[in-house]
């Protein structure tokens, strides 16, 4: 078989057997590449993932494609971003299409309420998971704190505030630490 | 149309670090003000992205190009949400191995990481609006307007979560089926 729908199919399957993504797809893509397919070592899995982290965008693609340049280049690594996305796609197609007639069938809408209180509940848990794993100075707090203010007080763009929040970090760390080196 | 989508997901794209819940506030203020759908809808779509297999980024981008533009629509939003990302992943990965060691990305992405949480906060508010309070103009007072059924689900399912931290999809799940018994 050909190294790109080798590489395609792999990731199409990594795609699939993931539910929610990120941090769950990491035993995954191990179990795939470094044990099964021995494309990839061990390493180089968590090297990617790490990276990819550091990188705009979504997590899983960014893995998926900088593995994929690892082991051959270009080509390959469009392979690999092409088969982690092409499960999502299929699937919630089907879904949403679906979705527009059931949304209004009473029973089903009665069940989407409660379902919309249980993402609440999921979502306000990780933010707080989130707040006590991320912030550990200060400078992150104000910045946490303030872009949530800035949002919800003034007609701002979440854009604007992602860009004048990242400006505002590299200063603020670059003083410090030059602050430090000076003294 | 399909080039307005592929612009405001490449835009979507470039601005996200994490993943799908740092993307939430970016599409909910598009979503908004492109009227793509509205807050309940935007909330079963979350509920859905987190329970179907694939990275959440994709699943919510898939959604919003089929209910935009079918599935062509969930096909080019797919693909445009991934394309910054996988632009620079293919550049690090080939100029720039030490990437992630530059001070300035170590500095940036040491304020993003925080700010992505106080993104996501201002998210959850959006969703709570729509999954525990009561629908305008109804009911009065301070404590009138939260639907009681619905903020005793949510002590219920943030009690779960905290103590028995399952997978999301079987907290969305039960949201359904009591759901469908309490309302």
């Amino acid at each position: 078989m050909k190294m790109w729908l080798r590489l395609y199919m792999i990731f199409f399957k990594i795609g699939l057997v993931t539910i929610g993504g990120g941090y769950t797809m990491l035993p995954i893509i191990e179990r795939e590449l470094v044990v099964r397919h021995r494309l990839a070592g061990h390493d180089a899995v968590l090297d990617s993932f790490a990276m990819a982290q550091s990188i705009p965008g979504i997590v899983a693609v960014n893995t998926a494609t900088l593995l994929g340049y690892r082991i051959g280049k270009t080509s390959k690594a469009i392979a690999c971003f092409l088969g982690v996305i092409t499960p999502s796609i299929i699937i919630i197609s089907l879904i949403a299409l679906a979705y527009g007639g059931a949304s209004r069938i009473p029973w089903i809408e009665k069940a989407l309420q409660g379902v919309r209180v249980a993402v609440l509940a999921l979502l306000m848990v990780t933010v707080w998971r989130l707040l006590r794993r991320t912030v550990r100075d200060w400078f992150q707090a104000a910045v946490a704190g303030g872009a949530f203010l800035a949002l919800l007080l003034f007609p701002v763009s979440p854009i604007a505030v992602i860009v004048g929040g990242g400006a505002a970090s590299v200063c603020y760390y670059r003083w410090r630490e030059g602050g430090s080196h000076a003294g | 149309m399909l080039v307005r989508l592929v612009l405001e997901f490449l835009g979507i794209g470039l601005f996200t670090y994490g993943g799908g819940l740092a993307m939430l506030v970016l599409l909910q203020d598009r979503a908004e003000e492109l009227q793509w759908m509205g807050p309940a809808q935007f909330a079963d779509m979350i509920a859905i992205s987190q329970s179907t297999p694939g990275p959440i980024a994709i699943n919510l981008a898939t959604f919003v190009g089929v209910v935009q533009g079918g599935v062509a629509g969930a096909v080019a939003a797919s693909i445009a949400v991934c394309v910054p990302g996988v632009l620079i992943s293919l550049l690090v990965s080939r100029f720039l191995q030490t990437f992630a060691e530059n001070p300035t990305v170590v500095h940036l992405l040491k304020g993003i990481r925080a700010l992505v949480v106080g993104l996501i906060a201002m998210a959850v508010f959006q969703i709570a609006k729509i999954s525990i309070l009561v629908p305008e103009g109804q009911g009065g007072g301070l404590l009138g307007i939260f639907h009681p059924v619905s903020l005793v689900l949510l002590g219920v399912f943030v009690y779960g979560i905290a103590r028995w931290d399952k997978h999301p999809l079987v907290y969305i799940l039960l949201g359904g089926v009591l759901g469908v018994l309490a309302y």
